[in-house]
């Protein structure tokens, strides 16, 4: 797909360059004008982002900054409105290069090949997969005096970038957004003629599918790891929410909870346990439920409510609504499943709907303190901290894509 | 922003004042405007458009304390409203929302949302409300009456109005729903 070009090309353009890294935990870019598209930016604020990398952007090569790594780069433009580009990671202290990349490609695709670029520089300097080139959906409830709210769905970048329109309705709320595992749709609840029920959208088509509309309450739904089964939270027109897993070829039901306020399943990685959220003991608890042979037990004691949990796709983690206090603040936390131990990443005072990154790194979530959502950023450790752009509105129910390939 | 989100509510609270003090004839259903759903897919330049039933409007709204979900002796006052325009009006049907404030989580506040709809159809059927004539429906937190900023920052008052019950009269209002 990407052309190469002669080496002696590069090394011009490198002079006539665009682009320079340094890293130890440091990034240097150096940007010039005459870029079309402000690459360096882009790169600067994913790697910068992601809380791994300091990140300095300079106008000029060889400016000295002390940082362990380089990233280089040029800018031509070549035939038909396309763009040359080159990028070259170096060891900065060993003057070695780790890692190169070449490609030409038209003007509108520069940004995500910035967002490529970003990916491979974060996987080769720490190992793990780059999620800068995945999306992140949500919706923007706008409020109009004397008109009903619109509620639409965006899908953006990762970065809160470029955000497109998916769904637009007046009046009629969205929630519980959720990507199926292999990123051509999302679930969702909504209320098509003042009925609750799940629904699915392509994202690709824009073509809509309900999935379950029962009496009462039709909520939380969760894809299986393999994308044939959905959990989900029903009422049946009854007292009681329960979980249910729905075959989605035939549409067959399976209940799994009898009593009490059942919601928020999510499949563990390996999709042999679910767990969800119960107030069959007094407050909201995480309970756990073997898929295998049906043994139930409970999972959290941490707090007074513990609430929307998701998994880290690796299986370390559950990242969840946390208080610990009946006064206190709601805070996103993230659980270990081998050690128990609960460990607060977010101030509050209502911190909301965490959603993990693919590569279980990063956790998008509102906070809500001020009664309008904002979107915003942190890392599985809590060291982190950003609020990301986003549309106009209250933003509700980020969900993280998985990686598209 | 604030300014306007103020004579919301101000202009609401007129409106629910008017139903206290003029019984029902105020508060005829009325349909607003259409509500419109459109999808657009991210890979086409395809727009799919559906129009929903018409929004019903609200004729009552009944309150709940904290994560509450039986009716108070005022809650069952206001709600006896309803029972005795339901009464006079056999072909009415009364469509119960259920709503909570934004303390929990989105999943958690539908069951709490649905208890709050329930509670008022088993007190307006105790009250000898025909059950064909009601539905309910939870909006859990989603639909918030108010926000801490218009009281200036004193979430206990707007999470007081977020946490209620809203009656919707219309012939049509229970079609289709459960």
């Amino acid at each position: 797909m990407n052309r190469g070009l002669p080496v002696k090309r590069i090394v011009s353009l490198i002079v006539a360059a665009f682009l320079w890294i340094q890293c130890a935990y440091a990034v240097q870019m150096i940007a010039i004008q005459s870029i079309p598209h402000n690459i360096s930016k882009i790169i600067a604020n994913d790697l910068s982002s992601s809380g791994r990398f300091k990140v300095f952007v300079y106008t000029h090569v060889g400016q000295s900054s002390g940082a362990q790594y380089d990233l280089l780069g040029g800018i031509s433009a070549s035939r038909y409105g396309r763009f040359d580009l080159s990028f070259k990671l170096l060891n900065a202290q060993r003057h070695t290069l780790l890692t190169q990349q070449f490609a030409n490609v038209p003007d509108a695709q520069l940004s995500s090949l910035a967002h490529r670029m970003s990916d491979l520089v974060f996987h080769k300097l720490t190992g793990i997969r780059g999620i800068f080139s995945t999306s992140l959906a949500y919706v923007a409830a706008q409020e109009r005096p004397g008109s009903p709210t619109i509620y639409r769905v965006y899908v953006a970048n990762a970065d809160g970038s470029n955000p497109q329109l998916l769904l637009q309705q007046i009046g009629i709320p969205v929630a519980s957004l959720t990507w199926s595992p292999d990123g051509q749709n999302i679930a969702y609840v909504s209320y098509d003629n003042g009925d609750m029920a799940i629904y699915s959208i392509n994202v690709a088509t824009g073509i809509r599918t309900r999935i379950a509309d029962y009496p009462g309450i039709d909520s939380a739904p969760a894809y299986s790891p393999d994308g044939s089964e959905m959990a989900m939270a029903l009422s049946m027109g009854h007292d009681d929410t329960n979980i249910y897993i729905m075959d989605l070829a035939t549409h067959k039901l399976t209940q799994l909870t009898h009593f009490g306020n059942n919601t928020s399943p999510v499949w563990a990685p390996d999709s042999n346990s679910l767990i969800f959220v119960s107030n069959r003991d007094g407050t909201p608890q995480l309970y756990a439920l073997n898929l295998q042979n049906g043994q139930l037990y409970r999972l959290t004691y941490s707090g007074v409510q513990n609430f929307q949990p998701v998994f880290t796709p690796d299986g370390k983690h559950l990242v969840l609504m946390h208080q610990k206090t009946t006064s206190g603040p709601i805070v996103i936390a993230a659980y270990n499943m081998q050690t128990g131990h609960m460990q607060t990443l977010t101030q509050g005072p209502i911190d909301k709907s965490p959603t993990v990154s693919p590569n279980s790194d990063m956790v998008a979530y509102t906070q809500y303190g001020r009664g309008n959502g904002v979107l915003a950023l942190t890392n599985i450790t809590g060291t982190i901290h950003v609020v990301l752009p986003t549309m106009a509105g209250s933003i509700q129910s980020p969900a993280w894509s998985p990686f598209f390939n | 922003m604030k300014i306007w989100k103020m004579s919301l509510l101000v202009v609401s609270m007129v409106s629910l004042s008017g139903c206290a003090l003029m019984g029902y004839r105020s508060s005829e259903p009325k349909t607003s405007q259409q509500a419109q759903i459109q999808s657009h897919g991210l890979g086409t330049h395809k727009t799919y458009s559906s129009y929903g039933a018409a929004t019903p409007s609200v004729s009552n709204v009944i309150y709940f304390g904290f994560n509450r979900f039986s009716l108070d002796y005022k809650a069952e006052q206001t709600a006896h409203k309803t029972v005795r325009y339901l009464l006079a009006h056999s072909a009415q049907s009364a469509l119960l929302a259920g709503y909570t404030d934004p303390r929990g989580s989105q999943s958690y506040n539908f069951h709490l949302g649905q208890r709050r709809a329930d509670a008022v159809k088993q007190y307006l059927i105790a009250q000898g409300v025909p059950a064909h004539q009601l539905c309910t429906v939870s909006y859990g937190e989603l639909k918030p009456a108010a926000t801490p900023a218009q009281f200036g920052g004193d979430w206990q008052k707007a999470y007081a109005l977020d946490r209620r019950v809203e009656v919707m009269l219309g012939q049509q209002v229970c079609n289709g729903k459960g």
